[in-house]
């Protein structure tokens, strides 16, 4: 078994505890075991990348429970807010060279632009999108995932090389540090991406307590009677669609640094899976909730290393083929029996009971 | 400014396609006062409140409430300038509990802008105490009896701290005794200094607690008065009472069921 995949699981319990909401105390270990597991796991494991992925698509999760958790509105498209924020912290601070007009700002700047270029296009997008309700809003997010990737893939140059995107051939982005620094970075690059991931659960947590969070959660339960109470159901939905953006944008933005080039296509930064992806792992942990993500993160990136580690097993070689299916499998299971995610077994009053799913299934099916 | 007209309804006005909702209705709403508003299923009572809390345009006709025209303003707009609203069809937010339910009217609604989110959690529990929900608190509304849903719509609107609060039928499916409660809970909101529009088909509430009755019929007004003037009125008794109401009356029977079960 890998040294990850213990990681993983490990994170996976240590967040379970962290969510304890009503046990403080139990809350405040599992907070502090999991900071001193993420903290040395760097240092202990032989591929630190890996759990840097777990991170970055947290990250973009987290923005996804915004809008699609707290908020009630399933977004099928984050990818283009991904892509967007890859394209925005490439364009702004990479080198620029005989090959591409990049503008080769500090790489704070990078990941300002980032966050702020979805959350911009998020506002112009959503003004029209939030408008949509259910099934509707999600067709509409999908259609605008795909035209984002269309517009990067024949757009090359805005106004006179003021601005170039590259087309169809993408852009490369120079590296930061020199090769003999790749140790440093690779330590660097999982501990600000931690630090962001971390933050933007602290931000949640904080976002769960405000006025706005509860005009939110209001809208998700009823938009016709939050709008009576006096909330203005229009810009609080836009603003958790640019919080979204703003999220997933940063994560897109950390890939496009790990993978080192961007292409607009589906198997490079405008991989739709992502959209799915982002809201699997929100299932997996538990929709609508802060920790959720986290957990979702670890358990989706758990069920990929085993999967991936089944693989080397004699007579489990097949796997190989299967992985997508199995994947597949494992949320069908999960949607019908545990709708609200691995939170709902340890946050249900009554303990754990096989019960819960069976009640699942009599309560969610018409 | 009229001091005494809260809200004044001018010609008020809805078309559902070439339908008539509601046809030039006229009354108005004092300061202070517990206007009841009566008529049989589909008269019109619900998209009326509905256009004075924004949810609905009037396709003619003007809204004033303070003097200020409502038409075209949206529901959160008006909520914030007091007017706070129950729905017929009770919708909780079911996945909160009954605290927060409340304490997300306090947050938006008139007094809400200079509340924190801590204040109007505070704010909840005392409206809470005063709709005798607060045993309930942190159960989540979903769980909650018809009695105690129809409460806390009232708690969400009180809440907000509104000058008018519009009940659209509270008193549906209880049984005695809770009507009996749900009346003195209206008088002690009326006692706190909020003007309130009631719609109910129980005319012992009707008569119990209104000083002013308004009575619709097929979309229009057919009569406007105290709740002794308006039951005696012929065209009311046609229209909605029934001969057999004022049959009991005069027999001083309780009329406990509304005239329409």
């Amino acid at each position: 078994m890998s040294l990850n995949l213990v990681f993983m699981l490990l994170g996976i319990a240590l967040t379970v505890l962290a969510s304890q909401r009503n046990r403080p105390r139990l809350s405040m270990v599992g907070i502090g075991l999991l900071g001193l597991l993420l903290l040395l796991t760097p240092f202990i494991s032989n591929n630190r990348d890996i759990m840097t992925n777990v991170f970055i698509i947290g990250l973009a999760s987290v923005g996804w429970n915004v809008i699609g958790g707290f908020t009630g509105y399933a977004s099928f498209g984050q990818v283009a807010f991904w892509g967007l924020g890859a394209y925005a912290a490439v364009v702004t601070s990479s080198v620029p060279n005989a090959a591409q007009a990049t503008f080769g700002l500090p790489i704070w700047v990078g990941f300002i632009m980032a966050a702020l270029v979805p959350a911009l296009a998020a506002l112009v997008i959503g003004w029209p999108v939030l408008r949509l309700r259910g099934h509707y809003f999600a067709i509409a997010t999908l259609g605008v995932a795909i035209a984002v990737r269309e517009i990067f893939k024949n757009v090359d140059c805005i106004g006179n090389q003021l601005l170039c995107l590259g087309g169809s051939s993408g852009l490369q982005i120079q590296p930061i540090v020199k090769a003999a620094d790749r140790e440093a970075n690779s330590f660097l690059r999982y501990f600000v991406i931690l630090a962001m991931f971390a933050g933007s659960v602290v931000f949640c947590w904080y976002l769960t307590r405000s006025k706005f969070g509860y005009g939110l959660f209001a809208i998700r339960e009823n938009e016709e009677a939050a709008g009576v109470l006096g909330i203005n159901t229009t810009w609080f939905k836009i603003g958790a669609f640019c919080l979204a953006a703003a999220f997933t944008g940063l994560a897109g933005a950390w890939r496009a640094m790990v993978n080192g080039s961007i292409y607009p296509t589906e198997d490079s930064i405008f991989d739709t899976n992502i959209s799915l992806y982002v809201i699997i792992i929100c299932l997996l942990g538990g929709v609508g909730t802060v920790w959720g993500p986290f957990i979702g993160a670890f358990t989706y990136s758990a069920i990929q290393e085993f999967l991936g580690a089944l693989q080397g097993v004699p007579g489990f070689g097949w796997v190989l083929n299967w992985t997508n299916v199995i994947f597949g499998a494992i949320v069908i299971l999960l949607v019908v029996f545990l709708p609200k995610g691995i939170l709902q077994i340890v946050r249900n009053k009554g303990g754990f009971t096989w019960r819960i799913f069976l009640r699942n299934v009599r309560e969610n099916s018409i | 400014m009229n001091e005494t007209n809260l809200l004044e309804i001018r010609g008020a006005t809805k078309l559902y396609g070439g339908v008539a909702a509601v046809t030039d209705i006229s009354f108005n709403v004092q300061r202070g006062e517990i206007l009841g508003l009566i008529g049989p299923n589909g008269a019109g009572k619900t998209t009326l409140v509905n256009m004075i809390s924004g949810t609905a345009v009037p396709t003619r006709g003007t809204i004033k409430f303070k003097d200020e025209v409502l038409n075209g303003k949206k529901p959160h707009i008006i909520g914030k300038m007091g007017i706070a609203r129950t729905f017929q069809v009770v919708k909780p937010f079911q996945n909160l509990t009954v605290l927060e339910n409340v304490a997300v009217g306090a947050m938006f609604g008139k007094g809400g802008v200079k509340r924190s989110s801590a204040q109007a959690f505070k704010r909840g529990e005392e409206v809470l105490q005063f709709v005798h929900l607060e045993n309930y608190r942190h159960d989540l509304s979903e769980s909650l009896s018809i009695a105690g849903r129809k409460r806390l719509e009232l708690a969400k609107g009180l809440a907000m701290d509104p000058e008018i609060l519009l009940l659209d039928e509270v008193m549906a499916g209880l049984r005695g005794t809770e009507v009996d409660e749900a009346m003195d809970l209206i008088r002690a909101i009326h006692n706190y200094g909020i003007t309130l529009l009631v719609i109910e088909h129980v005319m012992k509430v009707i008569v119990g607690v209104c000083q002013r009755v308004v009575v619709l019929d097929y979309g229009k007004k057919i009569a406007e008065g105290t709740p002794a003037e308006v039951t005696s009125e012929p065209a009311v008794i046609q229209a909605y009472l029934g001969k057999r109401y004022v049959a009991n009356q005069a027999q001083g029977l309780t009329q406990e069921q509304s005239p329409l079960e």
